[in-house]
């Protein structure tokens, strides 16, 4: 019942029931000669349902916020039981012969419009009360009113339009199977945060027109297949990769406590990216050795308002003490570009990506900034701390971010608040102007980490979002890799390490380039470490120093793809 | 058929809860109701729904008149009158 073929993301195999999430306030369309009698059943029905869950709303806020906060609720549930928002769709629906959705729009319209032009400021806002029922309806009408995706009840498939970074970190991995979603790439957000709780996804586009609540699913993050209510065949060999792969998984953990070290004896450190102190148990659990890449916005998210500086500090102090000394490399935040905060107003740019985001917006927000780094410190005590900053690209971003961190310092020191005093501080390298300047930059920090993803779409110029564009965005383009080089050697001249925690760095085809380059540090999703240690214990640092110096005079990305 | 006109005494006016209060005093009578403010009867308000109520947008020191037609009439006047003069439950 329909096959498609999907962009693969995150690997694994899905099978399992789909659930639909859409954006509501997709535009509602006229339709007309429909039956009245069944519009209006479609209305109450999805009415009948809005009440009951307010109801509940209502009931819960009642215990745990007290009468006040849930009489609101209350209020909402008298609208849903208006007799003139009734009659009017009913009306609305007899008269025009139209859709439920279109009737109700055009009611609660007219009343949204009254509130909206009322004097009193608190009248004004009763509009949103009015928005919020008609939507809560409309949702209903839809037919995805009673799936809550973050609240699943048994396992599913995730169909959505727009999966956000947020909604993606709220997401129970134990009970999502998986996640198709309409946009994003390898590198989006909610791509990173699904390889690294081993979700499998599929990118495709209008998959959310495609399916229904409850139809059978199946796909293969892997290959990017997707198959709705296949076939029993189908089936079986989705079901016989399913049991391949758990397989494969076993196999692998075998290889937890083992050492990270070639044929030859060269050591890696293989580290865990994570995204919330939470996930520091996924990465020991797939033996992570060191935590390489702490992407702090993530405590940012879905929340009302900037984590203060305790709560920081309790989260950095949990991972550092759960990590039991081992390097811990935290980036401090990184906003901006694709990631935004609700409650933080970042003006429009015209190219986010090239605009204030990361370092750049916190060497604005100094005071913002300063809470972050007053939390990193006091937390330092507690671990091996390695400070990263993001997003480099000049000298004097850095000497201004090192001049605000030794400010910070002498703040703690005069409150006698103990910290590392050799905390290490590194810098992210993501743009080529850093790369470029490699040599100079060793100097002045303690390691180097590799962003290989926006250094591959700074490098080459591409929106690694724009589909259009996205094919000449590969971490195998010659350009890419000799600036991977220069880093590398750079960092060794001047006696620092050098690590790279982007997707390439996982990369099985690129992993005996890195060997050869002599990165000291590989940071990747949790789901891809003991696969990249197995392949390192099969390769050899000598042999790929030899093949470093032969790919690197080849021309082409393609070339380079084949040879590897 | 029967009116009568009451002040609005509260401080709020007749905002959601006060307006959600009404719909509940008048829900049951069978009689036909309507209301408008402050002598203009050619805008009509049906109290027994909030969002009519609501969208008065009265405030204290306005005067509504209630009109009602049916058997229980008179009840459903008292009813209103009683809940506006006590300050619409508030």
């Amino acid at each position: 019942m329909g096959a498609w073929q999907g962009t693969p993301i995150s690997p694994g195999i899905a099978i399992g029931k789909v659930i639909v999430k859409k954006a509501l306030n997709a535009q509602i369309e006229l339709i007309k000669n429909k039956e009245p009698q069944h519009e209006r059943e479609r209305f109450h029905a999805a009415r009948s349902k809005a009440i009951e869950e307010v109801k509940g709303i209502y009931n819960q806020m009642l215990q745990t916020k007290g009468e006040k906060e849930a009489e609101i609720f209350m209020a909402h549930i008298t609208m849903l039981e208006d007799m003139e928002l009734i009659e009017g769709v009913e009306r609305e629906i007899d008269d025009l012969m139209c859709n439920a959705e279109w009737a109700l729009d055009a009611v609660a319209g007219s009343f949204i419009a009254i509130f909206e032009g009322m004097e009193d400021a608190y009248m004004k806002e009763r509009a949103l009360d009015i928005k919020d029922i008609s939507s809560r309806i409309q949702r209903h009408l839809s037919g995805q009113g009673d799936l809550n995706i973050f609240k699943l009840k048994e396992p599913a498939i995730i169909a959505a339009d727009d999966l956000t970074p947020s909604d993606t970190a709220q997401l129970d991995p134990e009970l999502v199977l998986g996640i198709i979603n309409e946009g994003g790439g390898a590198t989006s957000h909610a791509a990173i945060i699904a390889r690294m709780m081993g979700v499998p996804l599929v990118v495709y586009p209008n998959i959310t027109s495609l399916v229904m609540n409850g139809q059978m699913l199946v796909f293969d993050g892997d290959k990017g297949t997707i198959e709705l209510e296949p076939k029993e065949e189908v089936l079986k060999a989705y079901r016989e990769k399913r049991k391949n792969l758990l397989e494969r998984k076993i196999q692998l953990e075998k290889l937890k406590g083992t050492k990270t070290v070639t044929r030859d004896s060269f050591q890696v450190e293989l580290a865990g990216n994570i995204g919330m102190p939470k996930d520091v148990k996924i990465a020991l659990e797939q033996d992570a050795e060191a935590i390489g890449l702490f992407r702090t916005e993530f405590l940012y998210m879905s929340r009302d308002d900037f984590p203060n500086e305790e709560e920081q500090f309790l989260a950095y102090k949990e991972v550092l003490e759960k990590m039991q000394n081992r390097p811990v490399v935290i980036r401090t935040l990184d906003i901006g570009g694709d990631k935004e905060l609700d409650y933080l107003q970042i003006p429009k740019e015209m190219n986010p990506f090239l605009g204030c985001r990361a370092i750049r917006f916190c060497l604005k927000k100094t005071e913002l900034w300063k809470v972050q780094l007053r939390a990193l410190l006091r937390a330092s005590s507690y671990g091996n701390l390695r400070i990263m900053l993001p997003m480099i690209a000049a000298m004097e971003e850095l000497i201004e971010a090192k001049g605000i961190l030794e400010e910070v310092k002498a703040e703690l020191r005069n409150e006698h608040i103990p910290f590392n005093e050799s905390v290490q501080v590194g810098m992210m390298m993501e743009t080529p102007a850093a790369a470029v300047m490699a040599d100079v930059f060793a100097k002045e920090v303690d390691f180097f980490s590799i962003g290989t993803n926006d250094l591959i779409q700074y490098t080459i110029a591409v929106d690694r979002m724009n589909t259009e564009v996205a094919h000449l965005y590969s971490p195998y383009q010659p350009a890419v890799l000799r600036l991977i080089k220069k880093i590398v050697d750079s960092a060794h001249e001047a006696g620092i390490w050098a690590g790279m925690c982007g997707e390439a760095a996982a990369d099985r085809k690129l992993l005996p380039l890195w060997i050869g380059m002599g990165l000291d540090e590989l940071s990747m999703s949790p789901p891809s470490i003991l696969q990249t240690r197995e392949s390192i214990q099969k390769l050899s640092h000598e042999e790929g120093k030899k093949l470093v110096d032969e790919i690197l005079l080849l021309k082409t990305a393609q070339e380079i793809e084949n040879r590897l | 058929m029967q009116k009568i006109t009451v002040t609005l005494t509260n401080p709020q006016g007749l905002h959601a809860r006060p307006a959600s209060l009404l719909t509940k005093v008048v829900k049951d009578f069978k009689s036909e109701l309507y209301f408008y403010k402050n002598g203009v009867d050619t805008k009509k308000y049906q109290p027994k729904s909030i969002l009519s109520v609501m969208s008065v947008g009265a405030a204290k020191g306005d005067q509504l008149t209630f009109v009602a037609d049916g058997g229980d009439e008179k009840e459903a006047l008292e009813a209103i009158k009683t809940f506006v003069e006590s300050g619409c439950g508030e």
